[in-house]
């Protein structure tokens, strides 16, 4: 009967410290396969085949499907190469054993690799400061509307974060945003005649005009939300970027958003006559009020800053329900986190979103002006 | 150089002297570069009363019916047909034009800018927009084209300011050293001297060529900031915050900590204030330099000193409140 010996290479390095997979992700459905390579060593008469397998079902190679794999190795000690990927996550160190097997059932050996997995994972929102049109002219926040917290922990205990797996993991945030909607209305119409129009010219206009800024038809929703050059991500600051719970450094990923948009405080159009001549400008000159309406998914992510891809653990959603003119404190409204139940939006981000403005008149009455 | 012009600053102009330090600060004129017919001038702009309207671009009203027509047709139009613009218009007058003197001297403008309706930063622009708000501007004019395009490289001038433009055109012309990046000893020995110009501009210039470089030292620093006033206080404690050393700001800390600490009076506070809070506005993107710039606006407000490590600190008096003061405080949200 021969007696193998096998140099079995996970992550393809003599190291044991990365013989660790990050555990397939939900959303969105990733696996994170680790290059291995196993040969013979010492003499050997030919060719051998060995069937891996992970009987405890935390590996995979690196498919679903593929429970086991079969290697044939080099009798002159070539390496051959497989993939396995993290099925299930690992409780302890090393508790995912691969096991080899002749093609006759008789084991060779094992070996023990992690499944590395996130746990106690939060999203945390945090309501800020009301909404009002400030010396400026934007419609803002005191301070920030909604605060992020971003954090988790990386499992099993004792895992090495340096490892090339997990080295450049960050605890991040993602955002994408649906719903936006903008109004502005204004009213009270005042009237400039040109000084070529004739007296007695008469014009007839409506009393009240809106602005109504909505993402354009063509845009999918939801849109990637964040700030400029930070995507996918919310945000890319260092203080938005932290090491989970469990590696050295740690911390929670911080951010902030604070949706404005600046009302114009007045709106204007020319008036025509009959023959296509310019005979007046018609501004409506008080702000009724602005409203906005808006929807925000926001979510705790895993951050791989080499590829620049994330999945996500935990999402919180959020909204803005706010009008100008309320006579009750305007702020956002969050709600508490749950399980992430779907893929963080990628692509255009909602900054970069084409948006469509019409201005309408608004009801029905009108206003009368003579020269 | 006094400061007489930043005290004569009523409360509401806070947002305009934000917008010229942040324009100050970011300064870059090259007197041999022209485009086309455009000179660089000192324009005053006197906006319409309604200029900063929302309207619909190429849109109308039919005087008979109140109805939307396209402009261009007559023929009634669906609202969705047009985009929604901004109207910047009114009249300017020329205040200074360099090198070409003769030329229109005073003139309408009119446009329509696209709208922004979602924004994550706020830019000077939001803050202070001189076409809808006015002031005296540094750009390239070319009086003899219609449209925004008669305007280039438009810079909000602090009060008072205008008076330095001509003489700074000729200090850049007569030391290159102003135009490009210190190579030499002598280059920075030429920089440090200019720096003490008494032409703010040229200052200025001078001051940014030297800190962006990373070759000034918190000692400089102070002794700068401790021989400036006004607006130029505040446009070179902007630019000591904004291009402080890549390794962070606390190199400049102890200087501007002193210059809050040292502050004689009203038109101090002024202008710290107002370059703490262009910071603090305009550069999300510099976490350490505007942590720094709250702290500072802070310890202002609330009349304690701010710590430096290491230094003992005094008690800044407290002071009568300063309307304008307050504006800045407020659009910092630090009250």
């Amino acid at each position: 009967m021969a007696v193998h010996s096998l140099d079995i290479q996970i992550n393809n390095t003599t190291a044991t410290n990365d013989d660790l997979v990050v555990l397939n992700s939900t959303h969105p459905a990733q696996q994170f396969n680790i290059n291995c390579q196993m040969r013979l060593q010492g003499p050997s008469v030919g060719n051998v085949t060995v069937v891996l397998s992970n009987p405890d079902g935390r590996l995979r190679f690196p498919n679903a499907a593929n429970t086991t794999v079969n290697l044939n190795l080099d009798a002159a000690g070539a390496f051959s190469a497989f993939q396995i990927s993290g099925n299930a996550a690992s409780a302890a160190m090393n508790d995912a054993v691969i096991h080899i097997a002749l093609t006759n059932g008789s084991e060779i050996t094992t070996k023990g690799v992690t499944v590395v997995s996130f746990d106690t994972a939060s999203m945390q929102l945090t309501q800020g400061g009301n909404y009002s049109i400030n010396a400026s002219g934007q419609y803002a926040p005191a301070g920030v509307a909604v605060s992020f917290a971003s954090s988790a922990r990386i499992r099993p205990a004792g895992v090495d974060c340096t490892t090339p797996q997990l080295t450049n993991l960050r605890m991040a945030i993602m955002q994408e945003s649906s719903n936006k909607d903008i109004e502005v209305t204004w009213d009270t119409p005042t009237v400039s005649w040109l000084a070529s129009a004739p007296a007695g010219t008469s014009i007839t206009v409506p009393t009240s005009r809106r602005s109504v800024t909505t993402y354009a038809s063509t845009v999918t929703q939801p849109v990637n939300d964040g700030v400029a050059g930070a995507a996918p991500l919310y945000d890319n600051a260092a203080t938005a970027l932290t090491t989970p719970s469990g590696c050295s450094g740690s911390g929670t990923a911080q951010s902030n958003d604070s949706p404005f948009h600046t009302p114009a405080p007045t709106t204007q159009l020319p008036v025509q006559d009959g023959s296509g001549t310019t005979v007046a400008t018609v501004t409506w000159t008080n702000r009724v009020n602005t409203t906005r309406v808006q929807h925000f998914r926001t979510f705790c992510v895993v951050y791989n800053s080499s590829t620049n891809t994330a999945f996500s653990l935990r999402e919180a959603t959020w909204d803005i329900n706010l009008d100008s003119a309320s006579a009750s404190p305007q702020h956002a409204t969050v709600n508490p986190d749950a399980a992430a139940s779907a893929d963080p939006a990628l692509g255009i981000q909602s900054n970069n979103a084409p948006l469509t403005t019409v201005n309408n008149a608004f009801g029905a009455a009108t206003t009368n002006f003579t020269k | 150089m006094s400061d007489k012009d930043i005290l004569a600053a009523p409360p509401e102009q806070h947002l305009h002297d934000l917008r010229a330090v942040y324009d100050m600060g970011n300064l870059h004129l090259d007197p041999t570069a022209t485009a086309g017919n455009q000179s660089w001038s000192v324009v005053r702009l006197n906006p319409d009363p309604y200029s900063g309207s929302e309207t619909l671009v190429g849109a109308a009203l039919d005087a008979k019916t109140g109805q939307l027509i396209n402009a261009a047709t007559g023929k009634p139009a669906a609202d969705s047909s047009f985009s929604s613009g901004m109207i910047e218009e009114g009249s300017w007058v020329l205040v200074t034009r360099i090198g070409v003197p003769r030329g229109k001297q005073r003139g309408r403008y009119k446009w329509t800018k696209p709208l922004e309706y979602e924004k994550r930063r706020l830019d000077p622009e939001d803050i202070y927009r001189p076409f809808v708000k006015g002031g005296t501007v540094l750009c390239k004019h070319n009086p003899e084209v219609e449209g925004a395009t008669q305007f280039d490289a438009v810079s909000l001038l602090p009060t008072g300011w205008e008076a330095h433009v001509s003489p700074a055109f000729d200090a850049l012309k007569k030391n290159k050293v102003l135009s490009r990046q210190p190579a030499s000893a002598v280059d920075k020995m030429s920089l440090k001297a200019l720096m003490a110009n008494a032409n703010a501009i040229t200052s200025t210039i001078a001051f940014r060529s030297l800190s962006e470089s990373g070759n000034l030292d918190s000692k400089t620093v102070q002794q700068t900031l401790s021989k400036a006033t006004g607006y130029h206080r505040a446009v070179l404690m902007y630019i000591a915050l904004v291009h402080a050393p890549a390794a962070g700001p606390s190199t400049i800390e102890p200087a501007l900590t002193q210059a809050v600490q040292g502050t004689s009076g009203p038109a101090d506070n002024r202008s710290a204030a107002l370059a703490f809070t262009a910071v603090a506005l305009f550069h999300p993107n510099l976490p350490q330099s505007r942590t720094l710039s709250v702290n500072l606006l802070n310890a202002m407000r609330s009349g304690s000193a701010p710590s430096v490590a290491g230094q003992k600190t005094a008690s800044v008096a407290r002071q009568k409140a300063d309307p304008y003061l307050e504006e800045l405080l407020k659009t910092a949200q630090i009250l």
